[in-house]
């Protein structure tokens, strides 16, 4: 015998297809969905959830698990699938909710977040507490109830809807049912990653499948694309699970018209009772079955509109079906590299349309009307793509405060206090680099609130307040800049409290000072007036950290606070870092750009406005004494003007300190694109980066904060 | 190739045949079934158990996903409209049971 052997080798190899991104897609809705669900759980009523809240966590979690399955993560679907379970029995009144699921439920949040980080970030997982949680839920699911016994669980203890159990019909309202489905995947579903070996697991877990593939009637073996589905399924699948576990299975893979699902009115178990083997084969389907558009449920014949799952009464409900499509539709995640890149290719479109403009100057506008007009309209439209690039970056600041709720929650139990947290101005809109950077300074600030600012229920009832107390925090857009105000009404600061503690740190303070300077003074390194030093707060460490992150952003801390009444500490800043409105000045041969939140006034003094004091320049404005910078003494440079009454000052103001800035000449007012100078050069001292100007000649932006402290080491 | 009667033609599919693979396996099945109709091996052979049936040796294949099943049942069916019988042979136990699993015993003529 003559073999031929045509042998197909592992050549094909380098053609495996990125899954990297999918995963990433999968990491972000699963993040999404715990955060959803722990944000409907520390918002829960104490009589706890209505139908839709239980149906939303019930959904997020099931998202989870469903698309842990699909790409893979078979480990996050272990907590996931018992959560689920609970969280179902729940939805069917069969387990009762009681306050301390809560904090089950949290914590399988967790365990859940820990395995997302383990399989995104690398991050260490903890196996015990898997199996902890898992092992905690499971108990609830056999006991009945949180607080019954473990291990007590019968059939007697399960509340059973009174209705059923009048109608003795519990046995059939469990009783298997059989399922058609014909499955015709999406043409991309291979593309996509996902795994159908993982989907057929799943349907198998509700009960008995069988599953036969078919292919086209006709195909022209030459002309296929191998990574094209074209593949559908038929499949059979006998079980007491409902059309809408069915579906939830597919809903990561299918469309609406990808899965056509044909239910068996008749009862499996009755005709199987005589010939159990034979059940699947013989159930034929009735007259009156009838191929199910996907969103119609078996039990609802009536038709009504019950959304693609059965619990998905409510289209327009958050996370809702129906809302998730049109969410999907009219969004697209975008890598924010991508952005930073179009930012910056819009920034240099900015230069260079300033470039044009300023080379356009010295033509004769009316032999050149034409060509001025154009570039107004090109001024006009650069801007405009400017703002609407810069747009992208700007995330709801509702992603930092959504933290809040659990934290206040969980400290209010730890201190025994009570607390109402509320949030106003969700959905301002901040740079997402500012977003990532404002969390820590919040952090601190609720983490005092609670820990110094609020008083137990005993102090407020004493002091004829609500045993609640209440922690706002609110956020708004004030001209070019953002403010977020953390509001507590709590006991206030204690003013004679904290010039004893800064008069013990060294801390130079004096009993003249007004509020805001007493204020200002918790703000030193390592102040606290905390007695005791809590896992809280009160190491002192807190404070200076949130005022240096904050200046770190180009931002300002402001704290007013009565007495008795409760505290406001107040952060802004910048819309953005990227771009910034400026003050260009001239000194010597060089351009400085002056941010224009720092400007106050500028002004040429009068030659009796302007006095020495211990060897430093200052300039009298208004009944006070501003010291005077030379920024050509600074920067170490020549320049036209030296002496301060010949030239202009600029008084600027940050956090309260007052300078008054020497410069040759004021230029004119710029929106400048910031561009790092360190990265293209080294750290320049005084400086908060550079910006190419219209004349093609890079400016120094000057840093004003730290201009303060240069002047103060000289 | 040699199509006589009494002599059986023999593919090997080797490694993971699964969506990361089948871009690299297709050309090869493509360059298979070109040389099997160039030497004129297509006719009225239906009974692979005879002879002259292309036997496709699923010995070395490691894995296999829906989406190498596919390229399998499209490959046979490839071979089917221009009448050459084939049949999978010696198949590993596990990507037997992943075949069944994916519904593609019919499509492979395989019992289980």
């Amino acid at each position: 015998m003559i073999t031929k052997e045509f042998r197909m080798t592992q050549s094909d190899q380098n053609n495996n297809i990125d899954l990297n991104q999918f995963n990433q897609v999968f990491f972000e809705e699963c993040a999404e969905h715990l955060a959803e669900m722990e944000q409907i759980l520390v918002s829960l009523p104490d009589e706890g959830p209505d139908e839709e809240q239980l149906n939303a966590i019930f959904r997020a979690a099931h998202s989870i698990k469903g698309g842990a399955g699909i790409f893979g993560f078979q480990d996050m679907t272990v907590v996931t699938h018992v959560l689920e379970s609970l969280l179902d029995r729940m939805r069917n009144h069969e387990i009762p909710f009681s306050t301390a699921m809560v904090d089950l439920f949290l914590e399988a949040g967790d365990v859940i977040s820990m395995q997302l980080a383990g399989h995104r970030d690398g991050a260490f997982v903890r196996q015990e507490a898997i199996e902890q949680i898992s092992a905690k839920l499971q108990q609830v699911i056999d006991a009945g109830s949180l607080d019954a016994p473990a291990g007590s669980a019968s059939a007697a203890m399960i509340p059973v809807p009174e209705e059923i159990a009048q109608s003795g019909t519990v046995a059939s309202e469990h009783s298997d049912q059989r399922y058609e489905l014909v499955f015709t995947p999406d043409p991309d579903i291979f593309r996509r990653g996902i795994r159908l070996e993982n989907l057929f697991a799943e349907l198998e877990e509700l009960g008995e499948l069988t599953v036969t593939a078919g292919l086209p009637a006709t195909t022209d073996f030459n002309s296929i694309d191998p990574e094209i589905c074209v593949c559908s399924w038929r499949m059979t699948l006998v079980t007491t699970a409902g059309e809408a576990d069915i579906r939830d299975i597919f809903e990561f893979v299918a469309d609406l018209d990808q899965l056509q699902l044909r239910t068996v009115s008749e009862n499996v178990r009755e005709i199987s009772a005589s010939d159990d083997s034979k059940a699947i084969a013989t159930v034929t389907p009735p007259e009156n079955t009838r191929l199910m558009p996907t969103g119609e449920s078996a039990a609802d014949p009536a038709g009504a509109a019950t959304g693609r799952r059965a619990y998905d009464k409510n289209e327009l409900a958050a996370g809702a079906y129906g809302r998730r499509t049109s969410e999907a539709e009219s969004s697209i995640r975008v890598g924010v590299t991508k952005v930073d890149q179009l930012i910056n290719q819009v920034g240099e479109l900015v230069i260079t349309q300033l470039m044009l403009a300023q080379t356009a100057t010295v033509l004769d506008p009316v032999l050149h009307e034409n060509l001025h007009r154009s570039l107004l309209q090109l001024e006009r439209n650069t801007r405009d793509l400017q703002q609407s690039v810069m747009s992208i970056r700007l995330v709801p600041i509702s992603i930092v405060f959504s933290r809040f709720p659990r934290m206040v929650r969980e400290l209010a139990a730890k201190l025994g206090k009570q607390v109402e947290l509320k949030t106003v101005g969700d959905t301002t809109e901040l740079d997402k680099g500012l977003i990532e950077k404002i969390t820590d300074p919040l952090t601190h600030l609720v983490r005092n609130c609670m820990d110094h600012a609020l008083e137990t229920p005993e102090a407020r009832i004493a002091a004829g307040k609500e045993p609640c107390g209440t922690i706002t925090l609110r956020a708004s857009q004030i001209g070019g800049r953002i403010v977020i105000d953390v509001i507590d009404d709590g006991a206030g600061l204690n003013r004679a409290k904290i010039l004893a503690k800064a008069a013990e740190r060294g801390i130079p303070a004096s009993d003249n000072m007004s509020d805001e300077e007493v204020w200002q003074l918790i703000f030193a390194p390592g102040f606290s007036t905390a007695e005791c030093v809590t896992d809280i707060s009160g190491r002192g460490v807190g404070m200076d950290v949130v005022l240096r992150n904050v200046q770190s952003m180009s931002g300002r801390v402001n704290i007013s606070s009565e007495p008795g009444n409760g505290t406001r500490v107040t952060i802004s800043l910048p819309l953005t870092l990227a771009i910034l409105d400026g003050l260009s000045v001239a000194v010597g041969q060089e351009k400085f750009i002056i941010p224009l939140n720092s400007i106050v006034e500028s002004l040429q003094p009068a030659p009796e406005s302007l006095k020495t004091v211990n060897g430093g320049n200052v300039v009298h404005v208004r009944g006070e004494y501003i010291p005077i910078i030379a920024l050509y003494e600074l920067f170490n440079m020549d320049a036209l003007v030296k002496e301060p009454g010949k030239g202009i000052l600029i008084l600027i103001d940050v956090e309260g300190e007052k300078a008054a800035l020497l410069v040759d000449a004021l230029l004119d007012e710029h929106q400048v694109v910031i561009k790092s100078i360190e990265t293209n050069y080294r750290k320049v001292e005084g400086t908060a980066g550079a910006t190419i100007l219209g004349d093609g000649r890079v400016a120094l932006i000057l840093d004003v904060n730290s201009l303060f402290r240069m002047r103060k080491q000289k | 190739m040699n199509t006589e009667a009494g002599e059986s033609l023999k593919t090997c599919l080797d490694g993971e045949c699964s969506m990361s693979t089948v871009a690299g396996k297709y050309p090869a099945l493509m360059n298979c079934l070109a040389r099997l109709l160039d030497s004129g091996a297509s006719g009225e052979r239906n009974d692979c158990s005879t002879s002259g049936a292309l036997l496709v040796d699923l010995t070395g294949v490691t894995d296999i996903d829906a989406c190498g099943c596919q390229l399998l049942a499209l490959f046979l069916s490839g071979l089917k409209q221009n009448n050459i019988s084939a049949q999978l042979t010696n198949i590993p136990d596990t990507i037997r049971s992943k075949i069944h699993f994916l519904g593609f015993d019919s499509e492979f003529n395989l019992s289980h």
